[in-house]
């Protein structure tokens, strides 16, 4: 579960460009950002049951992030704090910061629709892959460059090419594929509902559909989301875990 | 009168009938016990492994036993429980809700496998209770745990000593909670003593989130060898689009295989014996004929035909191995019967080696009916082979040098 | 004199002897070629796991086994390779990385344990290379890794696939590696089957940022060392270190071991009484057949104590007969399937599903080779008496008028 957020907290917002690399390095300039703060929910969808998780979030650039858990119940007032790459759990119910190995954090994540790829995020959709711009498309009556990325040879990613559809004027994703290196597809991510969102244009609909489970998927929902905090590295302690809200 | 001829033949030289006859009671008697040892070794084998962990048969829900998730767990409900305990044979209903948690104690963290069980019945099935080392075994509504002694150690956490265990419950709730160990177990395989907690299962579907579900139901029975025909009627009865039924032999495949390998051992061992047991028989078959020259040479000489000589003599060879081979059984069995009672202990190097695996050090003998149907069968058939030499020796006689003192 | 009539006696009655004689060869034969089958099975069984697995001992930091760190290091890895090269017993040595980490592909990602080796060096250890079912043993693609049949069916990916490592490197942080799939291993063990994956270990410790880490030092011994008393040497030689033999390693083989041992022993026991029988069968037939004949001798004035010790003598000579010529077809059957193997594919098709050899090769140490001789002898000996002394009760009238 817990990576999934520090990918959420950091994907896809946008500016102009004309090389493909130039497309993706603005759309992911935009994803970066360099703080923010977000409220969202994420929907599990499975074939015998769905599962609904709302929580608040923080981050500041790629490498720290605070994620508060506020419903359900159960999980409601646990704390996920990343820093570089590490990751501790903060649980009010043991009053207890637990450093997570990364074995564990694998573990949870199993099953869910989002590879680890996705969630560690380890690689940079800039530098690990050559980019070619392969036309234009048009989805949702969007206008859209699709470009077709191949990771570059020593890259530590598991794709074998990402062909992404960006929006023109926004510089928003709105479709992503994912191909293993047999050109099968594997997982689809849609992005919708783009709307004016924390003084942005944004997608605020984020949808994972894993290709070989046609009756399941992920659904990630923002409801608020600002941009530019005045946040600081002191804020992603784990002094600070237990005292967000 | 054939008959008569051939019983009055073997009693007109008792003692040599009587070595005959004991030479096969012996091949009986030896390769049941030889026989009887090797199958009972490898139900003991099975026995161990069942009782280390798995029970002879499980139930999960349908998938859990490719994907062993939390996920899929499934209700053990009355009308299931109702199914499985009306069957002839099943014991014991042993059920668990097994998964991985993050274990922490002050400043260490590792890995673990939590098992939330039902004390007293996992207690019947694994004995558990007896391999406590510290503290005490879990009360029925306990909330404390049992601790592996191996990751006791690396967590450095004792009896009294409350430690955190973290994890992902069903369907991604949150799982979280401190737990009280109540006692250190140890276990022989490593594997289990670096890893294993246990808690009762009501704790266990708390801590997960689990509303009234278990992951597995082994089954404990009354004899393994209906292990088969329980599956069948099982399978027949749960619908197998929800519920899995496996049996040992699917669950712990690498077990099968290696009785399997064990066999062949087994059967090569077996196949010298019968070589040996065959080479006696066969000096005594042969002795007699050298000692019947004379006599067979008179029949002949009086006008007696061969066939109806050799006749005779296969028809004396089949009493004596008939009487062998029964009286043998005869005594093979209240033998392994006492075996199998009072079975014989290992050497002391070997018996500790084994008992330090919580298996008890001492040759196991199968009474299975198998044991004693398939060697009496075995004998039977050699016997009436190698009678083949007194006919051979009888059809090549020359009647006037057989007659020559 | 005695000795003469006794001679004549073996050969005045050529059935008979050679029934004896051959109880002796047969005898000899069943315990060399059961002997000799049961230790090839057992070790071959035990040895799987030493080959593949364990190997024949294993150094690591005293710290490693309870908790698989990537900071425990063996120090002076030179110094105690030298040593073990130094030392006789040793025939091979190969050293390790080992971090525990994730490998993801595409489709799946799953906890593993990362092995950084030589791939000389291991295939001379542990014979990795004979495990490649698909693809190549460390083949000239960039960062290969090889992993077990199991792991590759979970990760749903083939050779030359793709895939991606994640560990914890020196310092803390998550360090990823691509690597792709070089080969395929077919292994009984789970361990390789489901939970390892095998890389260079120049470019693992790269990637954890220690260059010269070795967590585990593995060697092979030569046969007939005592592979326990020979890591109590290394334990004393490298005293900061830890030092194991297979059998620490693997409980579970200790077991093994000891549990067919037994049952060896046992078996051995059941067919020694079987010959035994054989033999005192044969031997009674044989006397009783002579009853006239030592009616005879016994009339003529033979004391009672000489017709026994003549009967007696009667079996050493058979014996002596019996034992070399025994020992020979033993030696010979078992030099022969020594050298040729058994083939046991015919028995069960699933051995070789489950990675264990299909052909043994059946041996014997001439120690095994006297024991058995010795022990048929005195078998045959033992079983003399009671005929023999059966013999000397007969009433010599009664004895002449028998049949």
């Amino acid at each position: 579960m817990k990576k999934l957020f520090f990918l959420l907290i950091t994907t896809s917002f946008s500016l102009h460009a004309q090389t493909a690399k130039d497309i993706i390095k603005k759309m992911d300039d935009k994803m970066q950002g360099n703080s923010n703060r977000s409220v969202m929910k994420m929907t599990v969808v499975r074939p015998d049951w769905k599962r609904e998780v709302t929580m608040k979030g923080w981050s500041l650039g790629r490498e720290f992030s605070l994620i508060l858990i506020t419903a359900p119940a159960r999980d409601k007032g646990q704390v996920f704090l990343k820093r570089k790459t590490e990751m501790w759990n903060w649980q009010p119910s043991i009053d207890r910061v637990v450093k997570l190995p990364p074995s564990m954090m694998l573990q949870s994540w199993m099953g869910s629709d989002f590879t680890n790829d996705d969630l560690v995020k380890q690689s940079s959709i800039v530098e690990d892959y050559n980019h070619t711009l392969k036309g234009d498309t048009i989805i949702g009556g969007l206008n859209a460059y699709q470009i077709v990325m191949i990771p570059k040879p020593n890259a530590a990613v598991v794709w074998g090419k990402i062909v992404a559809c960006v929006e023109k004027k926004e510089f928003n994703q709105l479709l992503v594929r994912y191909y293993d290196e047999e050109g099968a597809l594997v997982n689809t991510l849609v992005m919708s509902d783009i709307r004016a969102i924390g003084g942005r244009v944004l997608p605020c609909k984020l949808e994972m559909f894993p290709h070989d489970n046609p009756k399941q998927k992920t659904v990630i929902e923002y409801m608020e989301l600002e941009f530019d905090l005045n946040l600081k590295e002191d804020f992603f302690s784990m002094q600070n875990m237990k005292r967000v809200r | 009168m054939f008959f008569i001829l051939a019983w009055r033949n073997i009693w007109r030289n008792k003692r040599r009938s009587l070595i005959t006859i004991l030479s096969i009671t012996f091949a009986v008697l030896l390769a049941c016990v030889m026989r009887s040892m090797q199958l009972g070794s490898y139900a003991r084998m099975i026995e161990n492994s069942v009782r280390f962990y798995t029970g002879y048969i499980q139930l999960h829900k349908n998938g859990y036993w490719k994907d062993k998730i939390i996920d899929n767990s499934f209700a053990y409900d009355s009308l299931l429980e109702l199914k499985v305990k009306r069957l002839s044979g099943v014991t014991l209903v042993v059920p668990r809700l097994e998964s991985f948690a993050l274990t922490s104690f002050n400043s260490q963290t590792r890995g673990a496998l939590v098992l939330g069980v039902d004390p007293e019945s996992e207690n019947e099935l694994t004995h558990v209770k007896e391999k406590i080392i510290h503290g005490s075994f879990l009360a029925p509504t306990d909330d404390g745990i049992l601790l592996a002694e191996g990751l006791a150690e690396y967590l450095k956490a004792e009896v009294g000593d409350t430690i955190t265990l973290i994890s992902q419950g069903y369907h991604g709730a949150n799982a979280a909670g401190l737990f009280p160990v109540r006692g250190i177990v140890r276990f022989p395989l490593p594997a289990q003593n670096s890893q294993m907690i246990y808690m009762t299962l009501p704790k266990a579907q708390w801590f997960y989130a689990v509303p009234d579900l278990i992951t597995s139901a082994s089954l404990l029975i009354d004899n393994p060898d209906h292990t088969d025909g329980i599956l069948l009627q099982l399978k027949k009865q749960i619908d197998s689009n929800k519920i899995e039924v496996m049996g040992w032999k699917e669950l712990v495949p690498e077990l099968l295989q290696s009785i399997e390998l064990d066999n062949i051992s087994g059967k090569v061992m077996l196949w010298v014996l019968y070589f040996v047991i065959g080479f006696g028989m066969f000096g005594t078959f042969l002795m007699m004929t050298a000692e019947r020259r004379f006599e067979f040479g008179v029949m002949l000489a009086v006008g007696m035909q061969r066939a109806r000589l050799q006749t005779l003599i296969v028809l004396e060879i089949f009493m004596m191995t008939v009487v062998g081979v029964l009286t043998g059984i005869t005594i093979a069995l209240p033998v392994l019967i006492y075996f199998h009672l009072h079975p014989i202990r290992y050497g002391e190097e070997a018996a500790k080696a084994i008992e330090s695996f919580g298996v008890e050090a001492v040759y196991p003998f199968s009474l299975d009916t198998v044991v004693f149907t398939n060697q009496a069968y075995a004998i039977f058939i050699m016997a009436i082979v190698l009678s083949a030499y007194p006919l051979w020796t009888i059809y090549k006689m020359n009647v006037v040098e057989s007659m020559r003192p | 004199m005695l000795t003469k009539i006794a001679w004549r006696n073996v050969w005045r009655h050529k059935a008979r002897s050679g029934v004896v004689i051959g109880s002796i060869v047969v005898g000899i034969w069943a315990l060399a070629f059961g002997g000799g089958f049961m230790q090839s099975f057992m070790i071959g069984y035990i040895q799987q796991s030493i080959r593949h697995e364990t190997s024949n001992g294993q150094i690591h930091h005293p710290d490693f086994s309870k908790d698989q760190d990537i900071t425990f290091t063996i120090h002076d890895v030179e110094k105690i390779v030298r040593y073990l090269k130094q030392q006789k017993e040793v025939k091979s040595i190969c050293e390790r990385s080992i971090v525990n980490g994730m490998i993801s592909s595409s489709r799946q990602a799953t906890g593993v344990k990362i092995v950084g080796v030589d791939p000389a060096e291991e295939s001379e250890v542990t014979q990795l290379d004979s495990l490649i079912a698909a693809g190549e043993y460390f083949d000239h693609v960039l960062h290969p890794v090889l992993i077990g049949e199991k792991l590759a069916e979970k990760l749903k990916v083939k050779v030359k696939s793709k895939v991606v490592l994640t560990f914890q490197d020196a310092h803390g942080n998550i360090a990823a590696g691509q690597f792709r799939v070089a080969g395929i291993l077919h292994a009984a063990s789970l361990v390789i089957n489901e939970t390892s994956a095998f890389v260079e270990r120049e470019h693992l410790n790269e990637l954890l940022g220690i260059p010269e880490a070795v967590h585990e030092i593995a060697f092979t011994t030569n046969a007939g060392t005592d592979d326990k008393v020979f890591a109590d040497q290394l334990t004393k030689a490298f005293p900061n270190e830890k030092t194991e033999y297979w059998g620490d390693l693997s409980p579970t083989l200790v077991f093994m071991q000891q549990w067919m041992g037994a049952t060896l022993k046992i078996l051995i026991v059941i067919i020694m009484t079987a010959l035994a029988f054989g033999i005192i069968n044969t031997m009674l037939m044989a006397v009783l057949e002579r009853v006239r004949e030592l009616g005879v001798l016994m009339a003529l004035g033979m004391k009672r104590s000489r017709v026994f010790f003549m009967i007696m003598l009667e079996t050493i000579f058979l014996s002596t007969v019996g034992g070399p010529l025994g020992l020979l077809v033993g030696y010979a059957t078992i030099s022969y399937l020594g050298d040729k193997g058994i083939d046991l594919s015919d028995y069960s098709k699933g051995l070789e599903a489950i990675g264990y050899e299909n052909i043994l090769y059946p041996r014997l140490g001439a120690q095994d080779y006297l024991q058995i001789v010795a022990g048929v002898l005195i078998t045959a000996l033992l079983a003399s008496i009671y005929p023999a002394w059966k013999a000397i009760q007969y009433d010599p009238v009664e004895a002449i008028h028998s049949l």
